[in-house]
């Protein structure tokens, strides 16, 4: 079968929802086929909060992205999501090996991951991701991948266990389910954000990602690994609200205010440049460019600090050897890397997606096509809880994978 | 008689003049005689105070500007202020009401007011600020520093009464360059002797610095403004008089919480003179308006009816810092202050031009 590998994507966002299918092109191109976005509708903060409209939201999604005779029911989807309900606890485990001389097997990784991953959590948390960061075998610590290494006692790992409110992915599921898409594999966002917008060499030399949506993720990754993620409960919404407040305007004027002429103070050049302003319930008709930065700036300037704090906090304030990269929707503001230069004293840059058309080039896209990534390179079965291994278990995969009827393929 | 004026007088009333320009203009109130309050004329210019006709004349920031003047610099203004504070506590005590009257836009009249009227507020008094606004010719620079400095300003005092130097000219019609200037004092001076001679007098129905300050605890904007009408229909034109006051516009009255109208005439003043008087300014107003209403007798009057009308607690009106033309230009404007009760810095649902820019206490 010649036909390339393809995907589905849909990216559970703070401000949005968007969904794509897609398949590689060539190695490290993805080439999008269908595609669309919309408003979330049903969902709040990332969490489904009214079933019925959730529901339709994701059928007009699927509405959008269904061109081109693209049957998005049948392919297998990623659903990338992120929210504070997901978090992530340190793991380590270790296991004594039985024939020390042997090189070390598959089976016996997959046994200390298990052993990584059985964290004893609250009844009402469900693991989703064990993320490996490291193995040890006996004291030399570092080890990236321990298979077929020979002559030694001990296999120790250490991972992040990422884990969330079962309720919540309970009710994606259910979604999905009544959608009629099958197969289907949730994606902690963090673990997909780098893929397009980061080298692989920067992700080992240290980098954090701020990803300022609706809300903003700071994503800290070094060793080649995630090692932190965090969420900050503000972003894009509040300098619109801030806007509106401001303007005394409404809701869609303040966003459009925002994209087309939002800016940092050094930014704007013209100390003059008047921005006209539809009518409102007040009297003014336009205001200064300059003002409307001051606004955004100050904002930013918040939701900067606070992503620094992030950083600081865990430790990380002098080990991202590669800077810091601004993306989600108000990266695109003009002057933000500059000002983020300013207040996290290192490089900043703003990224774009790499390896997609043109038109998908857009810092507020780089979750959704970082998730195609993820599907599309295979990532998923490294991060995978690893499934219990007995007899029982391996017959019930077997007949899920024959009738198609859990989560995994 | 004398003993219950004494009693009467027992309010004590300090008119503080800022910087030069609001030295000129309580210069011109004391030409004028207002009577029964105390003068100050507070400057950093050793030369502008020796002109002035203050009887207590305080120089501030001796040692910092040397006597020459804060060179237009309001940050020297307001150093100056802070250098001298000792010196202001001593003269700011023991007054009830206090009239700050500065012209905005310049070094000492914009730096030094806010920690001014902050000192008085401290030492009990209530607040009124009498400030205006620089001529738009001025430039733009100095209406920002006019808007700065009454940001800083509405957070330490009661009421204020902000006058655009351009509508008084606007309302004289074209003068020469050092009338325009008499104009702008001419109708403050009106303003406050009107308060100033309500409080004091006792009348029929008296108004008394009660009610005054019961009226002023409407804080925003104020308007303070006197009319004087003659002869035939005189108490219809003594009302449109005040209500046309170049300091009040029609739209501005009709959205005060809180209106005190006063009427003084001769002997001969009828009732009917008086109802039209306040049917007159009522009309003007809305229905929930509260209306505090004094009447009184001068004989000094001679065939004259006296209407002075403080109106308190209007809405700011945005375009009074529009800038002539509909554009905001700074963002002070758009920056309503609560009234008491602090911003919760780290709350992040207010916005954070509103929580993270206030260099002020």
């Amino acid at each position: 079968m010649a036909r390339p590998n393809r995907i589905g994507v849909i990216d559970i966002g703070f401000t949005k929802i968007a969904g794509l299918a897609a398949e590689e092109e060539s190695p490290g191109k993805i080439k999008v086929i269908g595609f669309g976005q919309v408003f979330p509708e049903g969902f709040k903060n990332g969490i489904v909060v009214n079933l019925e409209r959730a529901l339709s939201t994701l059928r007009s999604l699927l509405e959008k992205i269904e061109i081109n005779d693209i049957r998005f029911k049948k392919l297998l989807v990623y659903v990338g999501i992120n929210g504070n309900y997901i978090r992530y606890i340190k793991s380590e485990a270790n296991i004594k090996r039985k024939k020390p001389q042997e090189q070390v097997s598959e089976k016996e990784i997959r046994q200390v991951k298990r052993e990584a991953q059985s964290v004893r959590l609250p009844p009402e948390e469900k693991p989703l991701h064990l993320v490996p960061l490291s193995y040890t075998l006996d004291d030399t610590q570092g080890i990236q991948t321990p298979l077929d290494f020979t002559n030694c006692h001990k296999l120790a790992i250490k991972a992040l266990l990422v884990h969330c409110r079962s309720m919540v992915l309970a009710n994606l599921n259910q979604l999905l389910d009544r959608l009629e898409i099958r197969r289907r594999r949730f994606v902690y966002q963090p673990l997909a954000l780098p893929l397009t917008i980061t080298e692989p060499e920067e992700k080992e030399n240290g980098i954090g990602i701020i990803d300022i949506g609706g809300w903003t993720t700071v994503g800290i990754y070094k060793d080649g690994e995630l090692q932190h993620a965090g969420l900050l409960e503000i972003g894009s919404e509040e300098i619109t609200n801030d806007l509106i407040y401001g303007l005394r305007v409404k809701k869609d004027t303040a966003i459009a205010v925002k994209e087309k002429y939002g800016a940092t103070k050094s930014y704007v050049a013209d100390k003059d440049e008047v921005i006209p302003l539809p009518e409102t319930a007040s009297e003014e008709k336009g205001i200064l460019r300059r003002i409307i930065a001051e606004i955004t700036e100050i904002r930013l300037e918040e939701i900067l600090l606070k992503g620094r704090n992030e950083i600081d906090t865990q430790g990380y304030s002098h080990a991202l050897l590669s800077g810091v990269v601004l993306t989600g929707g108000t990266a695109k503001i003009p002057g933000v890397a500059a000002l983020a230069t300013h207040i996290l004293g290192m490089p900043v840059r703003v990224a774009t997606p790499d390896g997609v058309a043109e038109n998908f080039k857009d810092p507020q896209l780089a979750t959704l096509l970082g998730l195609a990534k993820f599907g599309l390179s295979g990532l998923y079965k490294k991060y995978a809880l690893i499934e219990d291994d007995d007899l029982f278990s391996r017959f019930r995969r077997f007949f899920k994978k024959i009738f198609r009827l859990g989560e995994e393929e | 008689m004398i003993e219950f004026v004494s009693e009467k007088n027992a309010i004590k009333i300090g008119i503080f003049g800022v910087g030069g320009g609001g030295g000129n203009i309580i210069n011109h109130m004391i030409e004028t005689e207002i009577k029964g309050v105390d003068f100050y004329s507070i400057n950093t210019d050793r030369q502008a105070l020796s002109l002035s006709l203050a009887p207590n004349k305080i120089q501030i920031g001796v040692s910092l500007t040397g006597g020459f003047g804060s060179g237009d610099d309001p940050e020297i203004g307001r150093k100056a202020g802070e250098e001298s504070q000792e010196k202001l506590r001593e003269i700011a005590t023991g007054y009830d009401l206090a009239f700050l009257i500065a012209c905005l836009g310049g070094g000492t009249g914009s730096g030094a007011s806010p920690l001014i009227a902050k000192i008085l507020k401290q030492s009990g008094a209530l607040v009124a600020a009498i400030v205006t606004k620089p001529f738009h010719f001025e430039g733009e620079i100095k209406l920002h520093r006019a808007l700065r400095s009454l940001q800083e300003l509405r957070n330490h005092i009661d009421t204020r009464m902000v006058i655009a130097n351009d509508k008084i000219v606007e309302y004289y019609g074209s003068k020469f360059y050092g009338e325009a200037f008499r104009c702008v004092d001419a109708t403050i001076t009106e303003a406050v002797k009107g308060v100033v001679d309500l409080i004091h007098t006792p009348q029929t129905i008296n108004i008394d610095f009660a009610d005054f300050r019961q009226v002023m605890s409407e804080r925003g904007l104020s308007l303070m403004s006197v009319g004087i009408g003659m002869g035939q229909g005189r108490a219809k034109e003594a009302a449109v008089q005040a209500l046309a006051s170049p300091l009040l516009d029609s739209g501005n009255v009709a959205g005060a919480k809180k209106i005190l109208i006063n009427v003084t005439g001769d002997e001969k003043m009828t009732m009917k003179e008086v109802e039209t008087v306040c049917t007159t300014i009522t009309e003007k107003v809305n229905k929930k308006t509260l209306i505090r209403f004094g009447c009184g007798k001068d004989k000094n009057l001679r065939d004259r009816i006296k209407v002075t009308i403080v109106a308190t607690g209007m809405e700011e009106k945005l375009e009074d810092y529009l800038d002539f033309d509909g554009i905001i230009k700074d963002l002070e404007t758009v920056m309503p202050v609560r009234r008491g009760g602090k911003i919760d810095k780290n709350n992040i649902n207010i916005p954070a031009f509103l929580r993270l820019r206030q260099e002020i206490d």
